[in-house]
């Protein structure tokens, strides 16, 4: 494998999503569905009406009641996951690399959505959406998800809502899973607002380096935004790096006080936290 | 407020340099970032939170120019006046005497005592009256309450160094009659030796580290009948023996040199002998150097042997001829009152007569006179008392008293001026006619005990060197500053001093001549007259004055004999304080809180 080796896809092979609304799709999977069909687990009873399936007839409750009733079962859906990459330039820095990390982690997912049955549909984006490659329905696709992932790069800035706004919706209700470092232009609310509007099911991974985490810089510096090109002159203090620190978790708490207003899972993630660690923070 | 080095200032160039170096943009370490959203959040919070925030990021910028400007400051030798902010008038007495050309504080004791007294001056506020008052062997007022600094310190600087003593009595009684006229007055002395100003306080700066110096206090010869025996006098002001060469020229050329020890506080008396008789001019000199060079040589000009030549024109008196003859260096010739012209004499004494016609190369002196056409003779009074005669010929013997029978009553011409008198009668008189000069005694020596009188030989002795001087001058012994009377021969055109730096000066006519003024370099001084017959040279010394013995004379109250609980002679306080260690130790706590400030800041 090129994104993820084969002693982490152990370590997550038992994985699987926690997903807690039903999901639609086309495709049969083993995520419930408010689609009644055809599946082992019953649901509930209604007449038989011309038209329906007469193979579905409880001939027991026939017996009893003198009527003609249809079993109604549960029927069993794959679930649409979209996996939301942010490719813009900001995700291309720290050690680990975030962006590398970010795959990896797109890698996981895909990795164990596949294994539940999922589709998945991979969708890169900084400005704009750059491509939704998918769905990749079989544990098979694996290796089509890998060799895609590995060939992505970062390039542009980053804009998550105007990107999800111009991006052309080939699922309905899902499980959408975002990958940024959230320094994103305009910020994530309005995407997360669209996403809920699509029904999605947001899981929001903020992912970050080290050196963001924790800057580990002094003297008089010129930094240079990798993803704008614009720069600032700061000379580092203890109380500076203070502030910062300060602003940083500000930063994360406005998110999550966000997420919780809008329902949406959010952890953050530092890059170099192992990949099955980050799928379990994920899922848990 | 005062700079002891202005030319620290220069040290300001460095606030310019300081400004260039924070106008001139600061080399950045470039660091690429994920984002900037973070860190444009943190400074605008924090820019937010520090409204002076420009201000504090230039804040180490006035820190260090602020430091620069304290250590140029310190540089600059920078002063504070902390004294006299009252205006009280001060009366600034320079001691300007002999002993302040030591140069045990260099470059002289009177150097630095001008510079202290200018940076004293300048200390003052602005409004302070200062009278400048310079004392040696003349007290001088230079100038009198003024408050211009620049005409205070002009006349401090105009203060040179004069080769006399401290005249005591006379700077004591200036200090205070100007202090009377400023009651309030504050004495500050400059000086090398505690001058005492009645019982008034003093503020007084001395000027003395040591006082090793060895002088030649004293400088005299006699002459034998094959050589000449010179002695001279070395005072040890030191508190140590001093071991020194002396050395003694004659017309200054090397005759004889010695190593003698002058005991510490003491004297030393070196002689010499057998110097030749062809010696006009002697000096000596000590080859040792000490602190105060000048007082190391001392002159003398050796007396010519030439006999003073003194025609007695009498009838016959006893008392005359025997005096006349008994004074060494008088060759006397008498004769009686038929000789009608005179000349070739340095003295003529007429004893009971007064010739018709003056000699023309020497003076005269007239006992007893009988009427002439000089001066009326009147009657005789009898028995005259005899009152104080204050005049060169009664030198050393002031205390003489003798009786007078009778003596003719001498109308004083406009031309004499009177000696003695007795009810307005002149007794004796003095004058000068066509260039000679006349004594007139009234009585005759047989009419009176003065004769009889042990003083009677020093009287004619006295006469004599008045009369018919050996060298031109009169004042024997004369230290520099010395107002020095010549007695030039009748006959003398004109006369010339030269003085011992070759320069020639012509005193005469008129003649007499005024007094001479310009010995103030010690040396062998030369008189020169000259005459139709010839030249007459001499030679007379001025010397160094034993300050310390001066000293010592001339004061009224010396330190001892005032009662010290009216005095407080307090050493000069420093008005100024200087501030180089202050500004120092500021400048210090300054960069030490730059340097906390910096490493603690919390701004970008």
């Amino acid at each position: 494998m090129k994104v993820l080796d084969n002693n982490t896809l152990r370590k997550i092979h038992s994985l699987s999503m926690q997903i807690k609304i039903p999901i639609s799709g086309q495709a049969t999977g083993n995520r419930k569905s408010r689609s009644k069909g055809s599946s082992v687990e019953f649901s509930d009873f209604r007449e038989y009406v011309p038209g329906d399936d007469f193979r579905r007839i409880d001939w027991n409750a026939y017996g009893r009641f003198n009527k003609l009733f249809i079993k109604l079962y549960m029927e069993e859906r794959e679930a649409p996951v979209n996996i939301f990459l942010d490719s813009s330039l900001s995700m291309d820095y720290g050690n680990p690399n975030k962006f590398l990390a970010s795959c990896r982690l797109a890698a996981a997912i895909s990795y164990i959505s596949l294994l539940s049955y999922d589709s998945i549909y991979i969708t890169p984006w900084n400005e704009k959406v750059q491509a939704t490659y998918g769905p990749f329905r079989t544990q098979s696709a694996f290796v089509q998800v890998d060799n895609l992932i590995s060939g992505f790069s970062t390039q542009g800035k980053s804009n998550f809502s105007d990107a999800l706004r111009q991006m052309e919706w080939k699922t309905g209700r899902g499980v959408s899973i975002i990958i940024t470092d959230g320094f994103v232009e305009k910020g994530l609310e309005e995407g997360l607002k669209y996403l809920k509007y699509r029904n999605q099911d947001i899981f929001l991974c903020i992912l970050l380096s080290p050196e963001e985490i924790s800057p580990n810089l002094e003297g008089a510096l010129q930094l240079n935004d990798m993803e704008t090109g614009k720069s600032i002159e700061v000379t580092m203090s203890a109380a500076l790096l203070k502030a910062y620190e300060k602003s940083f978790k500000q930063y994360l708490a406005d998110i999550k006080e966000k997420c919780r207003m809008w329902g949406v899972h959010n952890v953050v993630l530092p890059s170099d936290m192992p990949v099955d660690l980050m799928v379990k923070s994920i899922i848990t | 407020m005062s700079f002891e080095t202005p030319i620290g200032f220069i040290g300001l160039l460095a606030i310019p340099i300081i400004i260039l170096l924070y106008i001139l943009k600061q080399k950045r370490e470039e660091v690429t970032v994920s984002s900037l959203v973070l860190w444009s959040r943190v400074l605008e919070d924090m820019q937010a939170q520090t409204p002076w925030q420009k201000l504090r990021k230039n804040l180490l910028m006035f820190l260090q120019i602020l430091a620069a400007i304290l250590i140029v400051l310190a540089l600059t030798g920078f002063s504070v006046n902390t004294g006299n902010i009252s205006n009280q008038p001060i009366i600034l007495v320079m001691d300007y005497s002999l002993s302040m050309a030591s140069t045990d504080i260099k470059p002289t004791r009177l150097s630095a005592a001008k510079k202290d007294a200018i940076k004293y001056v300048d200390n003052l506020s602005s409004n302070t009256p200062v009278t400048v008052i310079s004392v040696a062997r003349q007290a001088n007022v230079l100038l009198y309450s003024s408050t211009s600094k620049e005409d205070i310190k002009r006349s401090i600087e105009s203060i040179e160094q004069s080769s006399s003593y401290t005249d005591r009595a006379k700077a004591e009684q200036l200090v205070l009659s100007i202090k009377n006229q400023q009651a309030d007055a504050q004495i500050v002395l400059f000086s090398d030796n505690p001058l005492v100003f009645g019982n008034e306080q003093i503020q007084y700066s001395e000027y003395k580290k040591q006082n090793d110096n060895v002088a030649v206090v004293n400088f005299t010869h006699t002459k034998t009948s094959a050589s000449v025996t010179a002695m001279s006098v070395l005072r040890n002001q030191g508190n140590s023996d001093a071991e020194i060469s002396i050395t003694l020229y004659g017309d200054d050329e090397f005759l004889d040199s010695q190593w003698v020890t002058v005991p510490a506080n003491g004297t030393k008396t070196v002689w010499w002998d057998k110097i030749p008789m062809t010696v006009k001019t002697m000096h000596v000199n000590i080859d040792t150097e000490d602190i105060l060079l000048d007082d190391n040589s001392a002159y003398k000009a050796v007396l010519s042997d030439s006999q003073v030549k003194v025609l007695l024109v009498t009838e016959g008196n006893f008392f005359l001829e025997k005096v006349l003859s008994l004074i060494e260096g008088v060759d006397l010739v008498r004769t009686t009152h038929e000789e009608r012209s005179f000349s070739g004499y340095d003295l003529y004494i007429f004893d009971g007569s007064v010739p018709d016609i003056l000699p023309e190369d020497g003076n005269v002196v007239v006992f007893a006179p009988q009427p002439n056409s000089y001066f009326q003779v009147g009657d005789w009074m009898s028995t005259p008392e005899i009152s104080y005669m204050d005049n060169s010929i009664f030198n050393f013997v002031e205390d003489l008293s003798f009786s007078i029978g009778r003596t003719r009553i001498i109308e004083s011409p406009t031309w004499a001026e009177t000696i003695m008198e007795y009810d307005g009668n002149p007794i004796i008189i003095e004058g000068v006619v066509n260039n000679t000069r006349i004594l007139v005694f009234g009585f005759d020596l047989y009419e009176t005990d003065l004769p009889l009188k042990t003083e009677f030989p020093i009287l004619i002795s006295n006469i004599i060197n008045e009369y018919a001087p050996y060298s031109g001058t009169v004042v024997n012994d004369a230290v520099t500053q010395d107002a020095v009377q010549f007695r030039l021969n009748p006959d003398t055109v004109k006369t010339n001093v030269l003085l011992p730096d070759g320069k020639r000066l012509q005193i005469a006519p008129p003649i007499p001549p005024e007094p001479f003024v310009n010995t103030n370099s010690p040396g062998i001084y030369c008189l020169e007259q000259i005459k139709d017959s010839g030249n007459v040279i001499t030679f007379f010394d001025i010397n160094i004055p034993d300050e310390w013995l001066m000293e010592e004379n001339s004061s009224i109250s010396s330190m001892s004999d005032i009662d010290t609980g009216y005095l407080t002679a307090e050493p000069l306080r420093n008005l100024a304080y200087k501030l180089t260690i202050p500004l120092l130790i500021l400048a210090m706590i300054l960069l030490l809180f730059e340097w906390w400030y910096y490493a603690k800041r919390n701004y970008i």
